[in-house]
């Protein structure tokens, strides 16, 4: 059984709960429920506090979403779901520029943890006060379009927009292994 | 690029960061809410409530202030110094072109000298440290375009307020936040103890506190605060105020200490330790390369398109 394993990381209410939720084939596995077969391989017989969902593409091939602990402190539970994954999508709510640095800080941790693929899906765009990706970007550390990682704005209650934006992720890692 | 909100969810200090990394030109104005609520250690004596404050940028340094109470603040400064005859300093305003600063134009002419021009821009800059303890307002940054216009006014660069000098925003806000005694508003920002710093410039030209050098020098990635705060025998809190102060300043940033590695690193002899420090990196960089084949991730790629 091949299994591709992606993190969904973020802020509180940047959309991560949703975002799995609207993609996944299962009902999500949410924090504090009995950890299931899928999720013993990041959480062994305890108490998941994570999201966890789940595609399956044929018999043999399989998509596991994770999405990080809520909570701002990293503990324990963000270097299990890191370590695991393969890839992540760290969502940036747009409208709510006081959790940017939070998201900064996101990154930093995941990168010293490892460098693994990943894009930045930037959500809420259509909220008022919405900043403009390129803004965000400044505020996230990036301050030209070289160092910066794909990009794309997402709509973590629409099912095409989520496929879209895991696409992007994928291509992104199908561009880094063909170097 | 055009941002708004408010000073209580995106402070001062942020704002300068993104001005300051990101090079930007443009005017910040900046509107104190009525009550708004400043330490009582800062005299807010020239001031006005309810007045509006506009802050000129040029790639990332400060090079004027304006405010809606002082309708002509730089000429109302020399004049209450006594430095030019009022008649020959109004005469020389009409004189000055308009994409000159005026500062610069009454130094060319030898009417002030580099001491005086210099106490003018010290001047706004003491406006600037004080802005810095507003908790709530709004602001809005707006960008000038390639005219060095605000798109939405038309307005440009104030060069009759300006004095042709020019101060890097993240070491106004560095200085500014030295004066700090109340963090509460940050606490969301503060870095944890168990986190680590690293430089993100590769000198730093301001003069730093015996802390902040202390700090500096050792942003590695490989130490904790709670252990630098305990080889420099202060309070933890001191210390990881000042270092989000660095932080907001874009001196260095915070990350995860890797521990196991970086205890061998910092046993090690100084002149190895670069050497250390890169052969680490590779390891973890190493670590992260998870196969997955191809197959995989092409049928993935299809799936999602196919079937959403």
């Amino acid at each position: 059984m091949e299994i591709f394993k992606i993190a969904i990381t973020g802020n509180v209410g940047a959309g991560k709960t949703t975002l799995i939720r609207t993609i996944s084939e299962i009902e999500v596995v949410n924090t504090d429920r009995r950890a299931t077969d899928q999720t013993t391989d990041l959480k062994a017989n305890t108490t998941v506090a994570f999201d966890f969902g789940r595609i399956t593409l044929n018999s043999e091939q399989l998509l596991y979403l994770y999405g990080t602990p809520g909570q701002s402190r990293f503990d324990f539970m963000w270097d299990i779901v890191i370590n695991q994954s393969q890839a992540y999508v760290l969502l940036v709510a747009a409208h709510r520029p006081q959790d940017f640095r939070g998201a900064r800080r996101i990154l930093n941790f995941v990168n010293q943890k490892g460098e693994i693929p990943m894009i930045i899906g930037i959500t809420h765009t259509d909220c008022e006060g919405a900043w403009e990706t390129e803004d965000i970007l400044v505020a996230l550390g990036f301050v030209d379009e070289e160092s910066s990682p794909p990009v794309t704005q997402v709509n973590p209650e629409d099912p095409s927009s989520v496929a879209q934006c895991l696409v992007v992720l994928l291509e992104q890692l199908l561009s880094v292994t063909a170097i | 690029m055009s941002i708004r909100g408010s000073l209580k969810t995106f402070s001062l200090p942020e704002l300068f960061q993104i001005i300051g990394s990101g090079r930007k030109s443009g005017r910040l104005k900046l509107s104190p809410s009525i009550k708004f609520d400043v330490s009582p250690s800062i005299k807010f004596d020239d001031l006005q409530i309810n007045a509006t404050f506009e802050l000129w940028f040029k790639r990332g340094y400060f090079v004027a202030i304006t405010n809606s109470y002082q309708y002509q603040a730089l000429i109302e400064n020399i004049q209450e110094n006594a430095w030019i005859d009022s008649r020959v300093l109004v005469k020389n305003k009409y004189l000055c072109t308009a994409d000159q600063p005026f500062g610069e134009y009454l130094q060319e002419k030898n009417l002030i000298n580099e001491v005086q021009l210099e106490s003018l821009f010290n001047q706004q800059i003491d406006q600037v440290y004080k802005l810095f303890h507003i908790k709530d307002g709004s602001f809005k940054f707006e960008e000038v375009n390639q005219k060095n216009k605000i798109a939405s006014d038309g307005e440009t660069f104030p060069t009759k307020e300006m004095t042709g000098k020019q101060r890097k925003v993240m070491e106004l806000s560095l200085i500014a936040m030295r004066d700090f005694s109340d963090w509460s508003r940050f606490a969301d920002d503060i870095p944890q103890a168990d986190m680590g710093l690293r430089k993100l410039a590769k000198s730093c030209k301001i003069k730093l506190t015996s802390l902040e050098q202390h700090i500096w020098s050792s942003a590695n990635g490989s130490i904790s605060l709670k252990k630098l705060a305990k080889q420099k025998k202060v309070d933890l809190k001191t210390l990881q105020y000042t270092a989000l102060s660095m932080i907001f300043s874009g001196l260095v940033e915070e990350l995860p200490v890797v521990k196991s590695a970086d205890k061998f690193i910092s046993n090690s002899p100084e002149k190895l330790r670069p050497n250390l420090v890169g052969i680490r990196n590779t390891a973890v960089k190493s670590k992260a390369k998870i196969k997955v084949s191809n197959s995989l991730i092409n049928n993935l790629v299809s799936f999602l398109k196919d079937n959403f």
